[in-house]
């Protein structure tokens, strides 16, 4: 018993000693940068090089964590260099002072300034400022589709430079479906359908929200462009909760159990990896809403970084920016092909070596000319538009609700949420 | 008679002053991370504060009165009592079931019951992961041997269409605590009862009614409290088998299915997902009044109706 | 015991029944173990089989490296360690108090400490996390010491029943030679109730093996803890999950806490059929 107290009374001594000497920090001294990112977007080995090579900065990277984002933003202190999602969330967080103004940074840098593609990039520039840069962008709802599952159903290859209707793409996603061998058509994946109705209302001339963003639109045409993803999981085309998925909609396609995913340009770097990939994947353009008629497509917005208002070291915290946008991290995933790099300097460096890279890459390049931003509205987080999104999605496949009663649920929770995000921005 | 007064009282203060010094750890500790934190909670949840709002301003308690017209609430709340009442069947049944079987006067009980213990033992992320697997439609073990035992002729969606037994299996599979507790109160059973039990003629069954449950009455009391507490307070378990909410290699915080939509994953929800924070403290509180008044109300119940030689 | 036919046939309807729930328990177990000697594609397979091919420790390998085992494990083993040693110390403490000293305040302090299970934790994470900004102590172990001195309501109700056993007279005899009430505690009390410590040890330490929210909260990549890092490091480039490294990953994870039941199963299954825990 005795040993066990002194024990504990040693580790005491040197827990509080470690606490006394770490809890202030010299202003002078080397600035240590909090990243908040997934380790896939900034990896470990680009922290550790970074590191070594400048040991006045030194970054420590967190997981992207709502809780702790929210706790921080409250104490006042929130990461420096933060990963965002999706890009559709920039007007959100501009509206609500949390982003720092990189305009001025960008056009005093000449590895950034002049190089922006602002087509890509647009949603990271919001009411003439620039906020961030996608880490690169996508033009996610282009198909990829599983050439195998169309030559065993007897079903010619979609055109790879001529645009199928949605009407098109649902019919021949419900012929390639078999749900009792565990085979969809197609799939939604996490809340891009968000990002889909936007292109889709894009098309039809029509907003998805009315009032300034602050309603959502109850117009039929709109609320019909809703139903068609309740449809896609209810006839069994995607999946639902009898028939689920073992992992995303992307390891999913790769086993075979999805003949046709709207991922768009990076998920090709994803298929790069399995063996014959070139022969056995196929490129196809996003749907339209009207034959021949007007294209739009989207990036989300693009995942990528944003710099807090509240850094105290906004010019160090921007040196790592433009290090990871234009240096090392950023030649290195150009080269890997994993999205269109927001310089267009970087962008000759995509892959194009095989039939299969050139299609996703010429398919990307044209659609770039159809991108807008993803109308999903400043007052509220893309995350609401989900979650709201698949209670009342699950409420109509359990058979509760109708087909309108589904749209309904969504509406009335997101007007709530919306109405909320105006009192919080004090209007 | 006045001195052994004063002597009593001298105890009494010293008495005092010891029980302080030992408490003052746990007291200094409670009002820190829980006291100061909830009352911090309450406070807030007065305001309409929203994760990043840019003026705060008091509303008294119109979170609250929104609390009780929100159906949404009510119907985790509502999934978090039935989860927790089943929850305590199985803890309590079924645990108590496990300790007569392994309590038998036979060889080897010794093994049977550590390895019942076992996977009590695992981390509940771990179990958590382990079922999901164990769980999936396509690729999970038990759809795998059931229809190889030829009993399922098409795979079933466990994690999809029987969210709630999922979540119950993993209570299930940690039953060996409770197990361990009714060991526990099976030992303190004086064996001459049962002698004399025997003397009578009395078989297992009567012996049963009679002896063990009555004396084992407490311990099924406490079991009862602890399980609906634990229930209650379910969080991390919806997430990790919920069907739809595997994104990259990752699981995310999306919302689980309504039946394990708890109360806990519905405050997560509310305060971090849709940054909704005075009313999400406002829905938690209602919530800690709710436990609190069940528990001390079932305390109250059980104390009356359970043989107890209660101590202090 | 006398061998009849008929308890011959009661043996064996006990075992096959006793057998039968090891099966069912094990099962998760044994699916967890054939997940993680498949490959992948073994796995993914369109009607899978019940067991591997071949033992294949690739898994293995490779979850040991993709997970960074030694750091996370050094982080969870120094979090987990803070936290049994203060929390253990600190309950043992207060279940001391709500045990031998019976004032009248003892009453409102034992609920107090029950109660204080039933508070829905998710409220406190802001404000906690606030005051442990405010504490500097964000991304710092140590923080675990501390969280730990305020000790677990389940082991101060533990030690407090494990201390009612003792008889009073040791005490009093002790008090009468004039030694302080630590003194006490800390030479004649404690060690009295060594199979308590231990169980209570061994809570306190799967407790914090688990925790997922504060390690995800207060600590930063490198820092952080294998309840944390197991959810996020089984992903390849493609962004697909491993099933077959996370479930040899899983094993890793739950190694020490087996090892440690395995080690300390007696004192467990010992105190607890003392009948520490009373109702």
């Amino acid at each position: 018993m005795k040993k066990i107290l002194i024990l504990l009374l040693v580790l005491l001594a040197f827990g509080f000693q470690g606490w006394a000497a770490g809890g202030t920090e010299a202003p002078t001294g080397p600035v240590t940068l909090r990243i908040m990112s997934p380790a896939s977007d900034f990896t470990d080995e680009w922290i550790a090089a970074w590191n070594t090579a400048n040991p006045n900065i030194q970054l420590i990277r967190e997981e992207v964590n709502q809780a702790k984002w929210i706790a921080d933003h409250l104490a006042g202190t929130p990461a420096d260099i933060i990963n965002v999602g999706a890009g559709a969330d920039i007007p959100y967080f501009a509206r609500r002072n949390l982003l720092l103004d990189l305009t001025k940074y960008f056009s005093g840098s000449s590895k950034i300034g002049p190089d922006i593609d602002k087509e890509g990039s647009g949603s990271y520039f919001f009411e003439n400022k620039w906020y961030g840069l996608p880490k690169d962008y996508n033009n996610v709802t282009a198909i990829t589709y599983n050439k195998e599952m169309f030559t065993k159903a007897g079903i010619p290859f979609p055109s790879q430079t001529v645009p199928m209707t949605y009407d098109e793409f649902y019919a021949l996603a419900k012929k390639l479906s078999q749900p009792a061998k565990g085979i969809f058509g197609t799939e939604i994946h996490g809340n891009w359908s968000t990002f889909i109705a936007s292109d889709m209302a894009y098309m039809l001339g029509k907003t998805l929200h009315v009032e300034n963003q602050s309603k959502m639109n109850g117009d039929p045409v709109v609320r019909n462009i809703w139903k068609y993803f309740l449809r896609l999981r209810k006839d069994n085309i995607s999946s639902n909760l009898t028939n689920t998925l073992s992992g995303w909609a992307g390891s999913a396609f790769q086993s075979d159990n999805i003949a046709m995913v709207q991922l768009g340009y990076w998920y090709g770097a994803s298929c790069a990896a399995i063996p014959g990939f070139d022969q056995k994947y196929g490129w196809a353009p996003a749907p339209v809403m009207v034959k021949g008629g007007t294209r739009v497509t989207n990036s989300l917005g693009a995942t990528g970084f944003v710099i807090s208002a509240k850094t105290k070291y906004p010019d160090q915290a921007f040196k790592v920016f433009e290090w990871y946008m234009a240096d090392k991290p950023g030649i290195e995933r150009a080269e890997t092909g994993w999205g269109i790099p927001p310089l267009k300097s970087l962008q000759s460096k995509l892959p194009y070596g095989n039939a299969f890279d050139k299609a996703r890459k010429d398919i990307a390049l044209e659609e770039v000319k159809y991108m807008r931003p993803p109308q999903t509205s400043w007052y509220t987080r893309n995350e609401v538009y989900l979650n709201n999104w698949k209670e009342a999605e699950r409420e109509y496949l359990s058979g509760k609700l109708t087909e309108d009663g589904a749209i309904d649920m969504f509406y009335k929770s997101m007007n709530e949420a919306l109405a909320l995000g105006k009192q919080e921005v004090g209007e | 008679m006045k001195s052994k007064l004063r002597t009593s009282t001298f105890f009494e203060r010293e008495k005092r002053k010891s029980f302080y010094l030992f408490m003052s750890l746990w007291i200094l500790g409670f009002a820190v991370f829980q006291l100061i934190p909830i009352l911090w909670g309450f406070n807030a949840s007065l305001t309409n504060r929203m994760a990043f709002s840019l003026k705060v301003k008091f509303v008294g308690f119109e979170n609250y009165l929104k609390v009780f017209a929100d159906e949404g609430v009510f119907q985790s709340i509502y999934a978090t009592f039935i989860f927790s009442l089943l929850n305590t069947v199985i803890q309590v049944a079924l645990g108590f079931a496990l300790a007569l079987v392994v309590n038998t006067r036979i060889r080897g009980k010794g093994f049977f019951r550590l390895f019942y213990y076992l996977p009590y033992v695992i981390p509940v992320v771990a179990t958590g992961w382990i079922l999901r697997i164990f769980f999936d439609k396509n690729v999970g073990t038990l759809n795998i041997l059931l229809s190889n035992l030829g009993i399922i002729s098409q795979n079933i969606s466990w994690l999809g269409d029987h969210t709630l037994f999922t979540v119950l299996a993993a209570g299930f599979w940690r039953v060996g605590w409770s197990m361990l507790i009714f060991l526990g109160g099976l030992a303190t059973i004086p064996s001459e009862l049962y002698d004399a039990a025997d003397v009578d003629g009395a078989g297992p069954v009567r012996k049963l009614g009679i002896i063990t449950l009555p004396m084992i009455s407490p311990f099924i009391a406490f079991q009862c409290v602890v399980s609906f507490i634990y229930g209650m307070q379910e969080f991390i378990l919806p997430y990790l088998l919920n069907p739809t909410a595997i994104r990259g290699g990752q699981v995310t915080m999306e919302n689980p299915p309504r039946a394990t939509f708890f109360i806990l994953p519905k405050g997560y929800d509310l305060i971090f997902n849709k940054g909704r924070l005075a009313y999400g403290f406002a829905v938690l509180w209602v919530t800690f009044i709710i436990i609190l008044v069940l528990s001390l109300i079932y305390a109250r119940i059980a104390k009356k109706s359970t043989y107890s030689e209660m101590d202090g | 015991m006398k061998t009849t036919p008929k308890t011959i046939i009661q043996s064996a309807f006990s075992y096959a029944l006793l057998i039968g729930i090891l099966f069912v328990f094990f099962l998760p177990i044994i699916s967890m173990l054939s997940v993680s000697f498949k490959t992948e594609a073994e796995i993914f397979r369109s009607s899978p089989s019940l067991f591997p091919a071949s033992i294949n420790l690739d898994n293995y390998g490779r979850a040991l490296t993709r997970l960074n085992l030694g750091a996370y494990l050094y982080n969870t083993l120094a979090t987990s360690i803070m936290y049994t040693l203060a929390c253990t110390f600190s309950s043992a403490m207060a279940g001391y108090a709500l045990a031998r000293f019976n004032v009248r305040e003892n009453g409102f302090f034992f609920t107090l400490v029950l109660s204080s299970m039933m508070i829905p934790y998710i409220i406190t994470l802001i404000p906690f996390y606030l005051l442990v900004k405010d504490l500097g102590l964000t991304n710092r172990h140590v923080l675990w010491l501390l969280y730990g001195l305020g000790g677990a309501p389940f082991l101060i109700y533990l030690f407090r029943q494990f201390f009612a056993t003792i008889p009073a007279s040791l005490e009093e005899s002790a008090r009468m030679d004039g030694a302080k009430p630590l003194r006490i505690f800390f030479s004649i009390m404690l060690p009295l109730v060594k199979s308590g410590t231990i169980i209570s040890a061994i809570f306190a330490f799967q407790w914090s093996w688990q925790n997922y929210l504060m390690p995800a909260l207060f600590l930063s990549s490198l820092k952080t803890t294998l309840a944390v890092q197991i959810n996020v490091a089984f992903q390849d480039i493609q962004q697909n999950i491993l099933l077959g490294e996370l479930m040899a990953g899983v094993m890793y994870y739950i190694a020490i806490p087996l090892i440690l039941f395995f080690v300390f199963q007696r004192y467990i299954m010992q105190g607890m059929l003392e009948g520490g825990v009373k109702g």
